[in-house]
């Protein structure tokens, strides 16, 4: 059967050597055409990660750039560092207010607007308008509205609502605190993203379909176990993608902090990301500025790794 | 369509969660028509009491709408 071998070996007619060009020329094309952005992805994404990365184990601590290899000594000198060590808990406390935060808050908008509401739409586009504003938007507007006032010249933004509806011991200093300025900044950030989860969870539930509830009625299981045992687990892509979009925003979190508060008293409103920055643009220290880059590339790789396993093993089984 | 009490504490609560979602947004609009002098935190939550466009003459001059267009 050697006639049927693609290429010009063997007893092969004209018409194959046709078919064998034409073949050759679509697998030329199709590399030709990937190559350009394959060629700016491999330079400008991991060429600059591999330089930064080489940045961050150089002496490179002031404006003109060293490249003598030091090892880990900014890594070293990052950990004993109080304001990284500060930063690094901060991005802790805020990551995970905010992703269980925006979840529970998510869920909870999506399984109340799921029942059958009039005017559904409009409490949809309300819940998700937030999403459309910039981060830096966000940022400003809360440093208004958490702005706790003067005991001088009474209250101001939330804490003066509070006091008119009568719940005046719920007022606290918000970024001004140095225990919970980290709170503050989660609170604006779940109030910006709860609207984007609730619409993934919305589109989930609508994807349930009704026999499924109905058949777990039948068994005997109250509403409240329908959605634990039927409708939770059934969701559980959608969590989990949630999870990875909210959780990469929260650990890259920088403009709403620029906007909001700034590193804020005793560094309480500090994340990484803006300590960078600082590092690096201020302070002229660019090795170790590359040495929080790496870090927090790092931590984004645990959170992402595992996701793109999971996403590709499925795609591999559909 | 007679309303249940529980679909009415359904409604309260969806009431509620839109009213947080927009608090910003008040802000941000009753603000934007106040003049400057009367711009002050702690009368955030005050609506305008004269209605002035000053803080849109600014914001679109500092935009410099004709710089833009003499360079097309």
């Amino acid at each position: 059967m050697r006639g049927i071998v693609w290429g010009p070996a063997g007893e092969v007619g004209p018409l194959f050597l046709v078919m064998w060009f034409k073949k050759k020329l679509d697998q030329v094309l199709s590399v030709l055409l990937v190559l350009p952005s394959a060629l700016a992805i491999l330079v400008f994404v991991y060429g600059f990660i591999a330089l930064t990365t080489y940045v961050s184990f150089s002496n490179w601590n002031r404006l003109v750039p060293d490249y003598s290899f030091v090892g880990a000594a900014n890594y070293l000198r990052l950990f004993q560092n109080p304001r990284f060590v500060i930063t690094l808990r901060n991005l802790g406390v805020f990551t995970g207010l905010f992703v269980g935060g925006s979840l529970v808050l998510g869920f909870l908008l999506a399984v109340l607007l799921d029942r059958r509401i009039k005017a559904e739409g409009l409490f949809r586009t309300i819940y998700l308008y937030p999403l459309a504003l910039s981060f830096i938007v966000t940022g400003v507007v809360w440093r208004w509205l958490l702005n706790p006032g003067s005991p001088q010249m009474g209250s101001t933004g939330i804490n003066l609502l509070l006091e008119m509806m009568g719940l005046g011991f719920l007022k606290t200093g918000w970024y001004t605190d140095p225990r919970i300025g980290i709170i503050a900044v989660a609170v604006a950030a779940i109030w910006q993203m709860s609207g984007y989860v609730m619409a993934m969870y919305l589109a989930g539930l609508r994807g349930i379909p009704e026999d499924l509830r109905e058949a777990a009625r039948v068994d005997g299981a109250s509403e409240l176990q329908i959605y634990r045992y039927v409708v939770l687990p059934l969701l559980r892509p959608i969590t989990f993608g949630a999870l990875i979009v909210l959780g990469h925003i929260s650990l890259k979190i920088y403009d709403l902090v620029v906007a909001m508060t700034g590193p804020g008293p005793g560094y309480s409103c500090d994340v990484p990301a803006y300590f960078m920055w600082e590092l690096t643009f201020r302070a002229n220290r660019f090795a170790q500025g590359a040495g929080i880059a790496i870090i927090l590339l790092v931590i984004v790789s645990i959170l992402i790794v595992p996701y793109l396993r999971y996403s590709l093993r499925r795609e591999v089984e559909t | 369509m007679k309303l249940r009490p529980a679909r009415l504490l359904l409604y309260i609560v969806l009431i509620a969660f839109a009213l947080y979602y927009l608090m910003p947004v008040y802000v941000l609009v009753v603000t934007s028509f106040k003049s400057f002098a009367e711009v002050n935190l702690y009368r955030m939550w005050n609506p305008p009491r004269t209605f002035s466009l000053e803080s849109f003459r600014r914001a679109l001059g500092a935009w410099a709408i004709k710089d833009w267009l003499q360079i097309f």
